[in-house]
């Protein structure tokens, strides 16, 4: 399956990259819901409890792995990129 | 070009906002609506003895039940003296038959002895066998319930609240009761019918936390301390301490012997004075339901209405229930559940107005005839 920008499936790894910042944007924005209402409500647990906690893990493996491979995408020098930006626009 | 990355954009954007929704639903579901299974700790009983011993799990609800069968009638001969002769008289007569059954050493009294709570004191509260039950008052010769209703204006709102003023002989009359059911949760007058409760109010929720100390009815649910909420203990001699967060030694509460802890909070006196801040973040305007203590034997529970504006009940802050509560005269006074969970149960109905409804109850403080 191959496309233009956001739905270029040609890659492997750009397909896993693009599920994981997805699974990290929703996992932040989880995280931050929940220390806004365990602001209002701290009785609830919402930052405290064993299932939070495994959020908060959950969390920082999805964001460490994007990390990774977004430092490893852009380890490959300017010259590099530049000539693969060309490429995807003349595709 | 432009239309059409929009349109994709769009798409993308919908479907993280599904894959939001599902994992926050997910996120509750697991978090606090999934029942869970919490069972009490297997050898840890504090009845009949200052720190917890090894005994066979005593069964609340089945002694509740022969309660509820005969309240009238198992009580009289036993407390009927302790109004008139020394408390430490009537403890004594009503420990030796259910210490003598018992071989085994190892094995600890079901039900705690009557030990007399209040000396004497308040008898004109209690009667000499009969059993007087109307629609504010309940008298017997070991308990007496007498609810009172309230309509006042604070800071210029209404609020509506009722104080059921309590005196028991015997500690075991407060009692609680936790859900047997299948998601653990009941609505509060169910559960005191189930149990012979004639006033009730909902607990603590502990079911549904993650931590913070648990005892009922001397056995110990949950030996893990919460961070951030102060604890209630209410011991087997009738005297109740709240601790602040951090303060809690769970080692000098196991040796005074420990009939009931809850942990919710915040708590409400100082020293018996108010207080002005809480170990809470819901300070503002909610239902509440509160116990307070005045000396051993005699206690409080207050539910305040709330959310019912503009004509009914606003609810109260939690320093104006601190106010409450020292004005009621209590030395202490701890916050247990509100919101929506916060009602109050006398005579098998429901008496105050939850908001929204009310949702049901975990767990349940109640009153009733003692075990003995």
């Amino acid at each position: 399956m191959k496309g233009n920008g956001l739905f270029d499936f040609s890659n492997k790894v750009r397909v896993i990259r693009v599920i994981l910042s997805h699974i990290t944007m929703m996992l932040a924005v989880l995280v931050l819901v929940l220390f806004v209402i365990d602001k209002v409500n701290n009785a609830m647990e919402f930052m405290t409890s064993q299932l939070s906690r495994w959020l908060f893990a959950l969390l920082a493996l999805f964001a460490l792995i994007t990390a990774i491979l977004n430092i490893v995408a852009l380890w490959d020098n300017p010259d590099k990129r530049r000539r693969q930006r060309n490429r995807s626009f003349r595709n | 070009m432009r239309s059409f990355n929009a349109k994709k954009i769009f798409i993308v954007v919908i479907a993280d906002l599904v894959c939001f929704a599902i994992l926050l639903l997910g996120f509750a579901w697991f978090h606090h609506a999934k029942p869970k299974k919490i069972t009490p700790m297997e050898g840890t009983s504090f009845i009949g003895t200052s720190k917890p011993m090894q005994t066979a799990v005593p069964t609340p609800d089945a002694s509740a039940a022969e309660s509820t069968d005969e309240p009238a009638q198992s009580t009289p001969s036993e407390t009927a003296p302790a109004v008139t002769e020394p408390a430490s008289t009537g403890g004594e007569e009503t420990a030796e038959p259910s210490q003598a059954p018992t071989d085994a050493p190892s094995e600890a009294p079901t039900a705690l002895p009557s030990t007399g709570l209040l000396g004497g004191k308040y008898a004109d509260k209690f009667t000499d066998g009969e059993i007087i039950y109307t629609d504010s008052v309940y008298r017997s010769s070991s308990v007496c319930v007498e609810i009172t209703e309230h309509a006042v204006t604070v800071e210029y709102v209404p609020v509506h609240y009722f104080v059921a003023d309590i005196y028991i002989k015997d500690i075991t009359s407060l009692r609680c009761a936790v859900s047997e059911s299948s998601n653990n949760k009941d609505k509060v007058n169910e559960l005191a019918n189930q149990n012979g409760g004639i006033v009730a109010t909902n607990g603590d929720y502990f079911l549904f936390h993650s931590s913070g100390l648990a005892i009922r009815n001397g056995q110990l649910w949950r030996d893990s301390l919460h961070p951030d909420q102060d604890v209630c203990v209410l011991y087997q001699d009738g005297t109740m301490e709240t601790y602040l967060k951090g303060q809690v030694d769970l080692e000098s509460i196991y040796a005074k012997g420990p009939y009931h802890a809850w942990s919710f909070g915040p708590r409400l006196l100082e020293n018996g004075q108010p207080m002005t801040r809480f170990n809470t973040s819901v300070e503002t305007w909610n239902p509440r339901c509160a116990i307070g203590y005045y000396e051993p034997g005699h206690y409080c529970l207050v539910l305040v209405d709330g959310r019912q504006e503009p004509d009914y009940s606003y609810g109260l802050k939690m320093g104006d229930l601190s106010k409450l509560m020292h004005e009621l005269g209590c030395r202490e006074a701890y916050n247990l559940d509100g919101g929506m969970t916060a009602m109050m149960a006398y005579h098998g109905e429901i008496i105050s107005k939850p908001c929204g409804g009310g949702r049901q109850s975990c767990d349940i403080v109640y009153v009733a005839e003692p075990l003995n």
